[in-house]
């Protein structure tokens, strides 16, 4: 327990590390300290008109981002029992971008309208999949595959949309390439209330999520609601999960590594996972979003790509690691 | 009736398994339910799991539906043990033990004192008071068996029903796990209801045996009454001799052959 408390607080040292750097690096270099006095004291300077104007919402909101991603997936692990569950690979974010899409074109000049359609979207594609395929537990392969055929329909959806009309969702840039750039706090306080709602309930049931982790029938006789606390648990991760494509658009594998990570690096435990997913997520995005942004300077490569290069790669190596007869 | 069913009834699809099945156990006795693969025993245990949901009839406990309690002042009286039941490798057996405390609590989730000394109590009468500090993955079969019961018992349940406890585990450690139901049973006056493969070992740990053939239940009986040629030939179509077990004072069988053509 101990070692476990001694982990996640040098994950938050590290966390907080980066999301200084973040704000530091960038086509104008402001030094370490700097930042800090910036960020603790009321000077004027143009340093200061960069931090609040540009540099910290797009860190915050990277790291909402992630935080909404990773414990959508760490909470859809637990929900479905399997450790390759995430709003990408079951497809969930896709149907959220596309909710997301139908939204614009109706309401073009309703860009706040976005979030909502983006989380409808969620819901409904993770009840449909559940209600599918997982409420009797099903092989990873066929987790995996299904996702796939999902976010390749929705996908088809979509393009359909790109083409015939373009003109009507111009205004979401940052929702269609899957980037943070040009984020504003206008975006943070979209996605504010769902990362911090979610932070908040992940606190109180780790030890639910760790009885329901022993199998529907145990954790029925140890008193639970299991439909009612499962659907309970859809609900927020698809709330999570869509808050997110609202703000960054299609961010794949976040929401998958993250999780998994922390898991090696902590254990099952939820009462760990929750925190050390967070931290994880924190770090993860800024890094990936500050090397989208110097990696092409003065251009900008979006933060999914970046994430893809690293989470593709991570991801085809579960694929061969783990089991896959279970 | 202190706990049992009333009119099950179960199909799978399009096929009945089990018509208008009532049962009344007893209290603070072993009962162990026999039959034949897919004659229904399990479901029955699982409906109470909520993982088969008969079609009609309902679980009674203290004269009432089941349905007329809340799920945890139910979970307080009655613990259930699952066939399949998994954890992740990496949970400590004190860990999953205290996950028994789970209906006793309200929305505290911090284990007190009184918590701590009911896990302690379970992990003693299950043995396994040297391995509280270690994780399930390290165990054996039979330890890891003896964790779970732990879990139950820290529910601190008036009745523990168990859907074949021994399968999968080496002889030794099925004789273990039954000789710890059976201590249970005398030593807390637990209500033990069980559904198991081996019928001598029915037979030698029970007080009542309850035989579902045929969609419902064919006969109730004390071992002596069960275990008997007629029985071993029209549910389990074996021919049969009946001995008698001196050490147990129980009656055990020996096959001859089968009867099917």
């Amino acid at each position: 327990m101990l070692k476990k408390i001694l982990i996640i607080t040098g994950l938050i040292l590290v966390g907080l590390f980066c999301i200084i750097l973040s704000i530091s690096i960038g086509v104008m270099q402001i030094p370490f300290q700097e930042v800090l006095k910036v960020l603790f004291t009321n000077e004027e300077s143009i340093h200061r008109i960069i931090v609040f104007d540009l540099r910290l919402p797009r860190t915050l909101v990277a790291t909402l981002v992630g935080i909404c991603l990773s414990l959508s997936g760490c909470i859809l692990q637990g929900v479905m029992r399997n450790t390759l569950a995430s709003p990408t690979t079951i497809g969930v974010t896709s149907g959220a971008s596309f909710v997301g899409y139908v939204t614009l074109v109706i309401f073009p000049d309703l860009y706040y309208l976005l979030t909502i359609g983006s989380v409808i979207g969620a819901f409904f594609t993770t009840i449909i999949i559940y209600s599918l395929a997982f409420s009797k537990g099903v092989s990873p392969v066929r987790m995996i595959l299904s996702g796939l055929a999902v976010t390749a329909l929705f996908g088809a959806f979509n393009d359909v949309i790109k083409v015939f009309f373009s003109e009507r969702i111009v205004n979401a840039q940052s929702f269609i390439i899957g980037s943070l750039n040009g984020t504003t706090w206008e975006q943070f306080f979209m996605i504010f209330p769902f990362a911090l709602v979610g932070v908040i309930i992940c606190c109180f049931i780790p030890n639910k999520l760790n009885i329901l982790m022993l199998g529907d029938e145990i954790a029925y006789s140890l008193g639970i609601n299991v439909e009612r606390f499962k659907l309970f648990l859809i609900v927020m991760a698809s709330l999570l999960s869509g808050a997110a494509v609202a703000v960054a658009g299609l961010i794949s594998f976040v929401g998958l590594i993250i999780p998994h990570i922390a898991r090696l690096l902590i254990g099952s435990d939820y009462k760990y996972l929750f925190p050390a997913t967070i931290i994880l997520s924190t770090i993860f995005m800024t890094i990936c979003d500050t090397i989208g942004r110097i990696i092409i300077m003065p251009a900008e490569m979006p933060v999914s790509v970046i994430i893809s290069f690293i989470g593709a790669p991570f991801f085809l190596y579960l694929l061969r690691t783990r089991d896959m007869t279970k | 009736m202190y706990f049992g069913y009333k009119n099950i009834y179960i199909t799978f699809g399009k096929k009945e398994v089990l018509k208008d099945v009532t049962i009344s156990f007893e209290k603070n006795k072993i009962s162990t339910i026999i039959g034949q693969n897919g004659c229904g025993k399990s479901s029955l245990l699982r409906i109470i799991s909520n993982a088969v949901k008969p079609i009609s009839g309902e679980i009674i406990f203290e004269n009432k539906s089941i349905k007329k309690y809340s799920r945890k002042d139910i979970a307080k009286k009655i613990a259930i043990l699952p066939q399949v039941h998994n954890a992740h490798s990496d949970i400590t057996v004190e860990t999953l033990v205290s996950y028994g405390r789970y209906p006793h609590k309200q929305r505290s989730i911090v284990i007190n004192k009184k918590d701590e000394e009911i896990i302690s109590q379970s992990l003693n009468f299950m043995g396994l008071t040297n391995l509280r500090k270690q994780s399930l993955g390290t165990l054996s079969g039979g330890q890891r068996q003896r964790a779970w019961i732990a879990m139950t018992l820290s529910q601190q349940p008036e009745i523990l029903i168990l859907d074949e406890p021994t399968t999968h585990l080496d002889i030794t450690y099925q004789i273990e796990i039954l000789s710890l139901i059976e201590t249970l049973n005398k030593n807390l006056g637990l209500t033990v209801i069980i559904v198991l493969h081996d019928l001598n070992q029915a037979a030698r740990y029970s007080h009542k045996m309850y035989v579902i053939h045929d969609k419902n239940i064919f006969a109730i009986g004390t071992p002596r009454e069960i275990l008997t040629k007629n029985i071993m030939e029209e549910v389990f179509s074996l021919k049969t001799s009946i001995h008698e077990d001196n050490y147990a004072k129980s009656p055990y069988f020996l096959a001859k052959y089968n009867l099917k053509k």
